[in-house]
């Protein structure tokens, strides 16, 4: 298990590898007489994992000056995984929120004689593909944490640029957010068998 | 002078104590960081940063949670 170093101090633009703090899912937008319901899941983490050359040809259209003359490299969106507290993950419960109430997997961490499961074991190495386990050196930055690649969203990149300082909590370091990235598109690039 | 603590190896001795034992260093696994139950965190506070958020309440634990919100359509 390799710990992952973080930066607490961001750059002027959106980063591969950003960690950002309360960022919206928006479910649906539905209108109903005179009302609009606006349903949405708040991500108490989430990691970016667009490509970062991308995000920085994009950030151009953000500077105050020499802004590009056309938009071919303005992005609409970025991808981005929430990070489930290893706590909560474990026991099945990340998503057992009242108002969401999803039964999740129950991993095993401890077996007879104190030892650690191979389940458990399989999930901190990262053998199981489709999980990332992170725990940051830093421990008063990130409590431990999972990625399910099978969990991931867009959110609009305006948006996010706009609140980017105030939700910004750490920037993973670019070796450990390659390998990220590189698990992520293996496990979506995956062939489906029954 | 403080009471000293005679550790319980009736389930065998751990990898580690038997390395400082024998005096050969044995390369053992790094195990998993402990799991501090929800209810016993308390927020940390951060050092300040000029260009990121002052303090984060990094472990106040949290799940994700569904939010409606409703907005009136105005008609113009």
């Amino acid at each position: 298990m390799n710990e992952i170093e973080t930066e607490s101090k961001t750059n002027d633009r959106l980063e591969q590898g950003d960690v950002y703090s309360n960022i919206d899912y928006i479910e649906s937008i539905e209108t109903i007489e005179n009302d609009i319901f606006i349903k949405k899941i708040v991500f108490p983490y989430v990691v970016v994992l667009s490509q970062d050359c991308d995000l920085e040809q994009a950030s151009a259209y953000y500077r105050e000056t020499e802004k590009p003359d056309d938009q071919d490299k303005k992005l609409l969106s970025i991808i981005v995984a929430p990070l489930y507290n290893e706590e909560m993950f474990l026991k099945g419960e990340h998503l057992a929120d009242a108002t969401i109430n999803y039964k999740m997997q129950i991993f095993t961490k401890m077996k007879k004689g104190n030892n650690l499961t191979t389940q458990y074991k399989n999930l901190i190495d990262n053998k199981n593909p489709r999980y990332y386990y992170l725990s940051f050196k830093d421990k008063t930055i990130m409590p431990p944490s999972i990625i399910d690649f099978k969990h991931f969203f867009c959110v609009d990149i305006s948006y996010l640029n706009s609140c980017r300082k105030e939700k910004f909590i750490c920037k993973i370091k670019a070796l450990y957010r390659e390998s990220i990235t590189q698990r992520y598109s293996h496990f979506l690039s995956r062939i489906g068998l029954p | 002078m403080p009471k000293s603590v005679i550790p319980d190896y009736s389930e065998g001795i751990p990898s580690s104590t038997a390395a400082t034992q024998s005096g050969v260093p044995i390369k053992t696994e790094a195990m998993p960081p402990e799991i501090i139950p929800a209810d016993e965190l308390v927020p940390q506070k951060l050092g300040d940063s000029e260009e990121t958020k002052t303090e984060v309440n990094i472990y106040k634990i949290n799940r994700p949670y569904r939010d409606i919100i409703k907005a009136i359509k105005k008609n113009e």
